[in-house]
Parts: structure tokens; sequence; C-alpha cells
């Protein structure tokens, strides 16, 4: 277990600035974790833990206001300008698929052309190298070669999520975050979308960072688990010995709160 | 015949590009004074356009065929001032999406006095009191403030609660919730639920809960009721879903869910993807996708029909239940 770590995060802090009266609000406030290669780790919390913010942060998407993150050992400073050929060097290091599917594709592009896209953007594939890494995406991913020439507009849900999946896969990242990627989709598509991405990490020792509320999610599918709370992580460690021993007084809130057979909803004491 | 809400074959048709197409195909289903009945299934399986059909909440140019009786009335037959009178005091709706069905530019005050005055005819002052006591009891604190808020200032958990105490004023006698609490966190959905929970019980309030989530179903309805592609497939007391589900669909979702598994690293599978009543042919709508269909399953659509304390539409049923329901789902 002595892999070198992929992610570090330092003292990450991001403050977004108020508007019209409304005080600054500091969604990630002091949060630190490493996570080693090959590992898959979750960051579990409810709206406004700064889980998704500090996920954007690692991929590029904001610029945070303190703090350092390291990608495969390489600081990524919160320039105000990148680079083309850094930004897309970046891309091969990690990459994210987001929670809805309906809006994470573009409508008028065909799914074959959305994924060879990025293969070639990459790795300057010609046409044949194109078209087998194409089969061999959709195939990673369950799809059918006839799905390459579909409208997103013509898929289910949980297809495209599989495309979400092989568009970021293309990049061949080292690191994949996935915020709630499996949160929009139906209970029998959510197992089918979950066993990919354990198929997928048995194949490619992918490194996972899953953004997820939904504790059962976590348990199927993180190693570590980081239980976050406005801005702040108040209870790290290994998936089951959180779940199933929490120190945390707010852990244990969480874990009663999900329904399940024989549970009673109760009103916490205000 | 104490039922306060009964479904009787309910077949909904909703316009879709202008061509009047199948949504529901058969729903039937009752609801007894203060009984609380959940509606599962996943998206397309027709359970918000049901409860919608009893609320008479469907787009113009939607055909309903069956019947819908509350306290044994026609409502699918209410004209204007019935169904007034039903949507006022009858019944009342929660929707998942609280601030799209608030005015936003009105104060929250001004959306919950309003109907009191105009449905119970109360005075201004005894109506803002009232509703000050309501949201005291939803668990607001210092209710005044809020009266004078927008929808916008407000948080989704407390706005959903607005919406539960502008439904229990008008007391009426069946709450229709359309996923509740779906858009909410964990924290907030278990205090509202326990909030809908305990108002219904106190005031003898029926509750038909639509939701995708069977265990939130078992946790807080005395009976549940599965939908797939337009159609009911089972229907029993929510006590049982889980120990002993009747129809292979139910199993497999509880199966594939990752509540039920603990460590095992693959899920277990309902391979395929959930049909929609549009796309429901000749047979079993389920057929495809069913680890133990058999030839018969194809050729008529079973019908719901009464096995041990509930019923199921899937014609193995018995033979099923007999040797235990096991393996549905399986390896994708």
């Amino acid at each position: 277990m002595a892999a070198e770590p992929l992610l570090e995060v330092e003292s990450l802090r991001k403050v977004f600035p108020g508007h019209r009266g409304h005080p600054e609000v500091a969604a990630v406030d002091g949060v630190s974790f490493t996570v080693r290669e090959g590992e898959a780790v979750a960051l579990v919390g409810e709206s406004g833990s700064g889980k998704t913010t500090t996920a954007r942060i690692v991929v590029g998407l904001e610029r945070q206001t303190a703090g350092e993150v390291s990608v495969c050992g390489r600081p990524r400073e919160p320039a105000a300008r990148v680079t083309t050929r850094e930004r897309r060097r970046r891309g091969r290091e990690a990459q994210i698929v987001f929670q809805d599917p309906y809006s994470s594709l573009d409508p008028c592009q065909k799914i074959g052309s959305a994924i060879t896209e990025v293969a070639r953007l990459h790795f300057g594939l010609d046409r044949a190298e194109c078209a087998a890494r194409l089969a061999d995406l959709l195939d990673q991913v369950g799809l059918r070669e006839q799905h390459a020439s579909a409208l997103p507009r013509t898929l289910s849900g949980g297809e495209r999520q599989r495309v979400a999946i092989a568009c970021a896969l293309a990049a061949e990242p080292r690191l994949l975050i996935l915020d709630e990627a499996v949160s929009a989709l139906d209970v029998s598509i959510q197992a089918q979308i979950l066993n990919l991405l354990a198929d997928v990490r048995e194949r490619t020792r992918i490194t996972y960072l899953f953004v997820s509320h939904d504790l059962a999610v976590v348990r199927q599918v993180a190693d570590r688990v980081l239980v976050m709370r406005a801005g702040r992580v108040v209870e790290e460690g290994p998936t089951q010995r959180v779940l199933d021993q929490p120190q945390d007084p707010y852990t244990q809130l969480l874990l009663d709160s999900v329904p399940r057979p024989g549970w009673k909803p109760t009103r916490a004491i205000a | 015949m104490s039922g306060l809400l009964r479904l009787e074959h309910l077949q909904v048709r909703l316009p879709i590009d202008g061509e009047p197409r199948t949504v529901v195909h058969d729903v039937s289903l009752d609801v007894s004074p203060g009984e609380a009945v959940a509606i599962v299934g996943e998206s397309g399986s027709g359970k918000s356009t049901t409860l919608r059909a009893v609320a008479r909440l469907l787009p113009p140019g939607s055909e309903v065929r069956g019947e819908v009786l509350f306290s044994g009335e026609s409502v699918t037959a209410m004209g204007g001032r019935a169904l007034r009178q039903l949507r006022t005091g009858g019944i009342g709706m929660v929707f998942q999406d609280a601030r799209a069905n608030m005015n936003p530019v009105r104060r929250v005050g001004d959306f919950l006095v309003e109907a009191l005055v105009t449905n119970l005819g109360q005075s201004r002052e005894e109506a803002s009191r009232r509703v000050a006591s309501l949201l005291q009891e939803v668990g607001i604190a210092d209710p005044e403030r809020r009266l004078r808020q927008y929808p916008h200032e407000l948080s989704g958990g407390l706005l959903q609660r607005v919406m539960i105490a502008a439904v229990v004023a008008m007391e009426p006698r069946l709450i229709l919730a359309d996923e509740p609490t779906s858009a909410l966190d964990v924290t907030t959905q278990a205090e509202v639920l326990a909030l809908l929970d305990g108002l219904r019980r106190s005031r003898g309030m029926a509750l038909l809960l639509v939701t995708h989530d069977l265990e939130l179903a078992a946790a807080v309805c005395d009976r549940t009721a599965v939908m797939y592609a337009g159609s009911l497939v089972e229907e029993q007391r929510s006590a049982l879903v889980h120990e002993a589900p009747l129809h292979p669909y139910t199993a497999g979702l509880i199966e594939s869910s990752p509540h039920s598994a603990h460590g095992a690293r693959r899920l277990p599978v309902i391979p395929g993807r959930p049909l929609s009543g549009l796309e429901v042919g000749v047979g079993c709508p389920f057929a495809d996708r069913c680890a133990h269909v058999r030839a018969a399953c194809r050729v008529a659509t079973p019908p719901l029909h009464a096995v041990g304390a509930g019923s199921v539409a899937c014609l193995r049923a018995e033979e099923l239940l007999a040797s235990g329901l096991e393996g549905v789902a399986n390896g994708c």
C-alpha cells in the first residue's frame, strides 16, 4: 500500500465574495488530504459542505483563495492564465464526470465525435487510431458501436452517463473525479454504473475521487472517506470504520438519517 | 367500502407531440382514511402522472379512463366548483420543488394567509395568528420574521416546511406528496418526513406518497405499491416488501440497491433499463429484464391478482414465492 501520493491537498481555502449585503462565504475552509495512486476516496457531505468546490479546484474549474493542490507531484498554482499546452497536460492527469448527464453533453454533437475529439486533442491520433480507440472506449463503458452515431437526446440518462465516463477516460487520466455521478440515475441503472466503475478500476488502476452525499453508494465504491461539513473535514478514515463506528456526532447524524427498513424519521432536537 | 380514495383501472393518455399516448396503463389502488400508502417506481413508471390524475392536475388534452373516486365521488366527472372544493378541503398536494410552486414576488406570509382567507373565510388577523402557530408547529423558529420574507430568502428545507404548513392549514383528508424530500439533504429529509408523518397522524390525514426510494416508502407508509412502465406490479404491506417481495422487479430493485449490499465487490444488476409507459407492447412489461421469464409472459399482460396479503401482476408469482424470489438480478 506504499503507493505514491497522486493528489495532495494542503490547507485549501476558498472564499466566495458576498454580494448585496450578504457576507462572504468560506466554502472550503482549511481542507487537507492525500489520495494515493490506485485509491478510491470519497468526499461526503451535505449541500454547502464544500465537497464539490474542493473537487472543482482540483480539476481547475475554480481558483482557490489559499492553500495548495498538487496532482501527480506537480503543484497547480492558481494562476489566472494557463497555457493550452499546460491545460491539456493537466487534462491527462485529472478528469471529472458531473452529476447531470443531460447538461454535460453537447446536444448537437454525436457520441462518437464527442469521445474521439478528446482522444485526438490529447494524443494526436489519426483516423484509424481514433476509430480503434473509440471502439475500445465504447466497449469499456458498455455501449454498442451503433451508439457512436447517435445524438445525446436519443440516449437514456444511464447511457449518457456512460458516454460522459468514456469522454473522461479518453484522456487517459490518472485521477477521475466523480461529482455525484450516479445520484441522478434510477436505482437499477445506478447499480450498473457503479459496477462499470469497479470494472474500469480493476482494469486500469485508475484513482477515484468521489463526491457524494449518498452513504450507501460511498460504502460500495470507496476505500477511504472524508466527511465534510461547512467547509471543514470533520472525520476521516477507512470507509468501513467511519460508517460502522463513526467518531464524530455529525457522521452519526448522517448515518441515522438514511432511510432503511425499520427506520423511523425523527426530528433532531433543535 | 370505506375507502377514502379509490382508483379503478386508471388509464391516462397524455398529449405527446400532439398525439395522445398512454403513459399510465392500469392502476387500481385504495387508500383508507388515515392510511399512508406509497407509490414507488423509477423514472417513466407513471407514478407522478397517477398522483396528478387524483388531483386533476394533468395537462390540457389528457384523457383519463377508469375511475378516480374520492369518498365515493368521481373526481373525473367533477365540474369547476366541486373541483375547487376537492382541492381546498379534500386533498392537499406537496410537490418536490417547493420553490417552483410558490410565487417568487410575494411574501411567504401572503402565500399562507391568502389561502386561509379565500378558502376558509377567515379574517386576515385570525389567519395570520393561525399561520404563525402553524409555522412553529412545522419547526420554523421565529415565524414572524419568516412570514415577512420572500421564498428566495429561505432554504429548500424551510420552504418545504412552509409548503407542508400550507397544506396542513387546510385540514385536508388526503395529502398527495410527490417526491417531497428528494431535493433535500438527508438530515433535512429525515426532519421533513418526521414532520409530515407526525402532523398527518395527529390529524388523521391519509397520505399518498410518490417516491423512487423503497426504503423511504417502507419507513413512512403502511402499504407500498410498486409501479413499472405505467402499471401497478405489486402492492402489499410495507413491512413485508423487503422481506418477501412479490414481483421479480421489486426483488431486483432491492437486490441492486447499494443499501443491501454489504461489502460485495459488484452489485447484482437488473439488465437493461426501465421502460416508460409509452414503450410497452404486448405481454408483461418487465419480461425483457426478468430472469424468470417464460414464453407465457410475453403473450398477455399479467393481471394484478391477490397473493397472500398483497397483490401482484406476475404470472409466476405463487410459484416464485414458494421457491424464494432470489437471483433476479444478476451480473451485467
